[in-house]
């Protein structure tokens, strides 16, 4: 038997409704695969916002102090050059290539912190052996919850999926056997 | 179209389809033999690359004497092209982020191919500046790399904020576009039954499982992505035009020049969008979803970028005529009466007259005028980069440096083959990756989310 009870549903009305009697329950460890973002479902499961653009602030400072001091140190200290009489830390043009390198690093800042966040990449996944699981990258939302969430229990939880219309009702990946 | 409420939304997906339809609809390409068009197409482009690539080859092996450029015009078609493609390219970042920042639905449907074009636009224009140093293989001292002289680039050159900002333009297009790609990477795994595809897109889609606490970061990150790529684009064209800004070669020299750019940049390259467009939902039978009124939106836009680069062309010849000097009067009035002067009055006519038909809506919606005008538009903006480069160089301060410019066969041939190269990879692209993003086209279906589910907890 697999770790994960499971309910493919057809409705976003019905899985954001389901998804929020799960989250009342007091059941954590579980989660809601649908085929693109559905509004709302956030709030019903109870996430908080993301931190990913503070990541995304940092790097893009990081970015910038990186670009300001490459060129401060290649032209007023490392080989100080007279180029057409100006001084040689000529801020106002080292603003373009600062900015420039504040967003490409802004930009893998933001790229890596997603991955790191959504834990990509992933070689393995419970939903690979199931086929309706399947489902939830195309036409179905599906709501997935680990049996090892203290306040699991596999009656409450399938009254809830009947209730609001739940198909395929099962435990991940049991068919296959 | 229902009068009844002007402000009633545009039906975005045309039909009634359930979000399986969408998905084989947009995948279906992807799994059949490529169609005989297509073949066609391709044969012809990857021709027209394979020639181009060859010019370069004897440009790199020859030097480029065996182009037309000279003194004084030493910028010619390499700089043209250069600046076409880089601008071409502008209108796939529009899309993606700043219509994305602006809300604006309909964008869903055409980001995906904007942003491929995008890429292989800025690969297209990369390609210029590298052959154009002239010793192609030290073109790597463009960046500030620690070498054998130990000098440093001038970082107070807009030459090198190019380098910067076009490479910075190239990387984080790249990874904007995988970043849409992988929800429909995942999709493209779970469904494909061939087990070679099944590899390859499990790899690419690196194991994401479309769950609500992967979207939640997933959209944070796309927000940021999109806020950091709409002040990005507009540097990259502003940037392009201090090349010339900030030089002293009369009809260079303006300050009009960084709006100019950018606006020209979106104008041209929404044209080559809609060229695309036109084409793929005709081959892959997509009308339901690039409906009439996505091409109807896009024309509206040209219309107003049309119009804002015919008001910046008035503006330069004001400000040449208000500026009393007589080199700036000079180079304009030889702008439009000079040797080039019909090329001149060929731009005016692609850029701010053919777009003048879009005030009716009934042409603004007729498919065959809009590729008519999109490819007019996309002629008119490679010659008006061709104005502002040739007409400024062979025409400065001094009557006894004044020389023509005109191009050489190696010249054409390598343009004509960077737009084979464009159009072979945009051919390669729509058969290997979905061509319009599936998972956000779903989210702007009807019935979609859920209603009255926000707010009454």
């Amino acid at each position: 038997m697999s770790s994960h009870f499971a309910a493919n549903f057809i409705s976003p009305n019905e899985v954001v409704r389901a998804s929020r009697k799960i989250h009342r329950l007091g059941i954590r460890k579980f989660d809601v695969h649908t085929p693109y973002p559905l509004h709302g479902l956030d709030e019903a499961m109870g996430i908080g916002s993301s931190h990913i653009p503070w990541i995304a602030l940092l790097f893009g400072l990081l970015g910038a102090v990186a670009g300001i001091s490459l060129q401060g140190w290649t032209s007023a200290i490392d080989w100080p050059l007279i180029v057409a009489g100006k001084p040689f830390f000529s801020w106002p043009a080292f603003i373009p290539i600062t900015f420039e390198v504040g967003i490409l690093l802004c930009a893998f800042g933001t790229l890596g912190a997603l991955f790191f966040f959504c834990r990509l990449p992933k070689f393995s996944s419970p939903l690979e052996e199931d086929l309706s699981a399947q489902r939830s990258t195309n036409d179905q939302f599906m709501i997935i919850v680990d049996k090892h969430d203290p306040k699991f229990e596999q009656k409450v939880l399938s009254e809830i999926f009947e209730q609001h219309h739940g198909l395929d009702i099962r435990w991940l990946g049991a068919e296959k056997r | 179209m229902h009068s009844a409420s002007a402000l009633a939304q545009e039906e975005l997906i045309l039909g009634t389809k359930s979000r399986s339809d969408i998905t084989d609809l947009v995948s279906s390409p992807l799994e059949r033999f490529p169609s005989k068009p297509w073949w066609i197409a391709i044969v012809f482009t990857s021709l027209l690359a394979t020639i181009g690539f060859g010019c370069i080859g004897w440009t790199i092996y020859n030097g480029i004497g065996v182009w037309g450029n000279n003194h004084p015009a030493m910028w010619g078609f390499d700089i043209v092209n250069f600046v076409f493609w880089i601008g071409i390219g502008h209108a796939g970042t529009l899309i993606s982020a700043i219509l994305f920042l602006f809300r604006q639905k309909w964008r869903t449907a055409i980001n995906r191919a904007a942003e491929a074009m995008t890429i292989f636009a800025v690969m297209c224009a990369g390609i210029f500046p590298l052959i154009h140093v002239g010793r192609a293989w030290l073109a790597f001292w463009l960046f500030p790399i620690p070498n054998q002289m130990n000098l440093w680039v001038n970082f107070r050159s807009p030459l090198l904020w190019d380098v910067f900002a076009v490479s910075t333009y190239m990387l984080v297009s790249i990874l904007f576009w995988y970043l849409g790609l992988i929800p429909d990477l995942a999709t493209l795994r779970d469904r494909t039954q061939h087990p070679i595809k099944k590899i390859i897109y499990s790899v690419l889609s690196l194991g994401w499982r479309s769950s609500q606490r992967q979207w939640k970061h997933y959209e944070s990150a796309y927000l940021i992505f999109a806020a950091i790529s709409t002040p990005l684009v507009l540097s990259v064209h502003s940037i392009v035009s201090f090349d010339f800004a900030v030089s002293v070669i009369p009809g260079w020299h303006t300050t009009i020049f960084p709006p100019y750019f950018v606006a020209g940049a979106i104008f041209g390259g929404f044209a080559m969008v809609e060229i695309l467009l036109i084409l793929t939902r005709r081959l892959f039978h997509w009308e339901d979803l690039i409906t009439v009124s996505h091409l109807e939106n896009m024309n509206k836009i040209l219309l107003v970028t049309g119009m804002i680069v015919g008001y910046a062309y008035f503006v330069e010849l004001f400000t040449a005529w208000y500026s009393g000097n007589i080199y700036e009067m000079y180079a304009f009035r030889n702008r439009l009466t000079g040797d080039y002067g019909w090329i001149y009055w060929l731009m005016v006519f692609c850029n701010v007259l053919s777009v003048q038909v879009f005030w009716s809506k009934k042409l603004r919606r007729n498919l065959i005028v809009m590729f008519i005008v999109s490819i007019l538009v996309t002629i008119g903006m490679w010659f008006e980069r061709f104005v502002i480069i040739v007409t400024s160089l062979t025409r400065d301060f001094l009557p006894s440096a004044w020389g023509n410019y005109y191009p050489t066969i190696f010249d054409i041939l390598i343009f004509t083959g960077t737009l084979g190269l464009f159009f072979t990879l945009y051919l390669l692209f729509i058969r290997v990756l979905p061509a319009i993003s599936i998972g956000e086209v779903k989210g702007i279906m009807k019935h979609a989310h859920p209603t009255g589910e926000v707010d009454d907890v």
